[in-house]
């Protein structure tokens, strides 16, 4: 007997979809277009975050080692230096690519203009991309600077804060706007497949009438938005694929975009598809029957 | 079958019914009668609990429905009673099939049953080769008689026909008494709600008159 009923809901469920065929395909719409605008801000979101990635692995701490120091010495710091928790690699500076650095930076040769080479030994360390904020390499280089043998430790400490707070206040930004793309399409969503309910108040009213209970009048309704969310999901990902196929053609040639997790997408979009239809289905469904 | 005790059911001051009280026995038709807004369509939702009773009994099949702590709840009561209405209230987008097989579905039987069901319902009101027309593809008579095979089609023991032939002309309605009278051979009670004397008068059966919610 259960059996029956529930198998007899389900097809209810499927039929609803042609027989409030025009609401049904709106509300579809309305989750499709919903679920591409959150994924295109998730998209961007990726993007951002790798060029922000590609931009922090120019953050440098910049090492002077002291002037008398010989070539021994000065490769002792260097690998002392290199043992330090957050520093991942390094490039040590003797004093003829110092040297060749000056040329290449002022266009000089300095042996020629005071006779001699008179710049420091020293190194350009990397951070660890979990030490890539201005206050870990503030205190990284705190902390080289106290070694012996070191004349001056600098990182591009305004640069970074300024990179640093723009980045954040762009992830706090992008969080609130999917934050309120979730709401609005939840909102959006739920005022549609009320008009998909609403068009069957009549068939509500004489399900009850006939004895059905809470249950079985919800059910079919219920299983519809849920459908109506996977078909939303499917245009939106129809629509997805489209766009990326066109900015092969538009914006590749200009930027090239890191490619997002296309699984994660596909699978991120139907699920919240059919959670939206479902959620908005019930409250529709149980607006329609308070009345 | 129904019994009403002494039922006061009202909505608002001085609207509703009043002090009712009657019987409708077992294999019998049983008209309530009486002017538009007398509280015919009231008696009748008091029945199926689409309005509580502020004091009285009502009785079906001997279980009284109308306290709180009945175990009959109101999708149970409904299910157990086949209704008519003077609208029909057939689903349009469904076929005469799907609309007879309603209470079937919702009481959960299998396929097989219902459509062996379905069919004798059809058969009894006449309406056998109608099975896949649609609704609004039917004259008004030929769809109360479907309404009329969708409450007969689980053999209910008690049938609810609130103005069943009001938007039917004189030849149809009689056609339609004919078929209710014809039930109640089977041992169902029928309770039905006209403000139709000369239609119900040459049958001569059992009547309750009502005015302003009371008997008279």
């Amino acid at each position: 007997m259960f059996l029956n009923k529930a198998i007899y809901l389900i097809l209810e469920g499927f039929k609803t979809l042609y027989r409030s065929f025009i609401p049904s395909i709106i509300s579809s719409l309305t989750i499709g277009i919903s679920l591409l605008v959150l994924s295109i801000s998730y998209y961007l979101y990726i993007n951002l975050e790798s060029f922000t990635s590609d931009f922090k692995n120019e953050y440098k701490i910049e090492v002077f080692f002291d002037s008398d120091l010989n070539l021994e010495s000065s490769l002792n710091i260097f690998n002392e230096i290199l043992l330090i928790d957050g520093i991942e690699d390094g490039v040590f500076i003797d004093k003829d690519t110092a040297s060749d650095i000056f040329k290449e930076e002022f266009n000089e040769d300095i042996i020629n203009i005071i006779g001699q080479n008179p710049l420091p030994m020293g190194g350009i360390f990397g951070v660890s991309n979990e030490y890539r904020s201005y206050d870990s390499m503030s205190k990284i280089t705190s902390e080289i600077k106290y070694l012996d043998g070191v004349e001056d430790a600098i990182f591009p400490e305004e640069a970074i804060v300024k990179f640093d707070r723009s980045v954040r206040n762009l992830l706090s930004f992008s969080f609130l706007i999917g934050l309120f793309i979730i709401v609005v399409s939840y909102f959006f969503v739920s005022n549609t497949i009320l008009l998909v309910i609403h068009s069957k108040k009549e068939e509500i009213k004489v399900l009850k009438l006939l004895g059905a209970n809470d249950l079985f009048v919800k059910t079919p309704y219920i299983i519809n938005g849920v459908l109506v969310g996977l078909f939303g999901s499917i245009i939106s990902l129809i629509m997805l694929f489209l766009l990326d196929s066109l900015s092969l053609y538009i914006i590749l040639p200009y930027y090239e975009f890191n490619s997002a997790n296309y699984k994660f997408i596909l699978l991120f979009n139907m699920l919240f598809g059919s959670f939206l239809g479902l959620i908005s289905s019930a409250r529709s469904i149980n607006q329609i029957y308070k009345k | 079958m129904i019994k009403f005790d002494n039922v006061t059911a009202t909505y608002k001051k001085n609207i509703g019914i009043f002090n009712i009280s009657f019987e409708v026995k077992p294999g019998e038709l049983v008209f309530i009668m009486g002017p538009t807004g007398a509280g015919k369509s009231t008696v009748l939702k008091t029945i199926y609990k689409d309005i509580l009773i502020d004091s009285g009994k009502i009785f079906l099949d001997k279980k009284e429905i109308s306290n709180s702590n009945s175990d009959l709840s109101i999708s149970n009561t409904r299910s157990k009673i086949g209704m008519i209405f003077q609208d029909f209230k057939l689903l349009n987008d469904r076929n005469v099939f799907d609309n007879v097989a309603l209470p079937l579905r919702i009481e959960g039987m299998s396929d097989k049953n219902i459509k062996n069901m379905v069919r004798e319902s059809l058969n009894k009101v006449n309406m056998s080769n109608y099975e896949l027309s649609y609704p609004l593809e039917l004259s008004g008579g030929e769809q109360q008689r479907i309404a009329i095979a969708r409450a007969l089609v689980d053999n209910p023991k008690i049938i609810l026909a609130d103005e069943p032939t009001g938007n039917l002309d004189p030849n149809i309605s009689d056609e339609i008494l004919d078929l209710l009278e014809m039930f109640t051979s089977n041992g169902s009670a029928v309770l039905m709600s006209t403000h139709n004397f000369p239609l119900i008068k040459p049958r001569n059966k059992k009547f309750i008159e009502l005015s302003k919610g009371r008997m008279v």
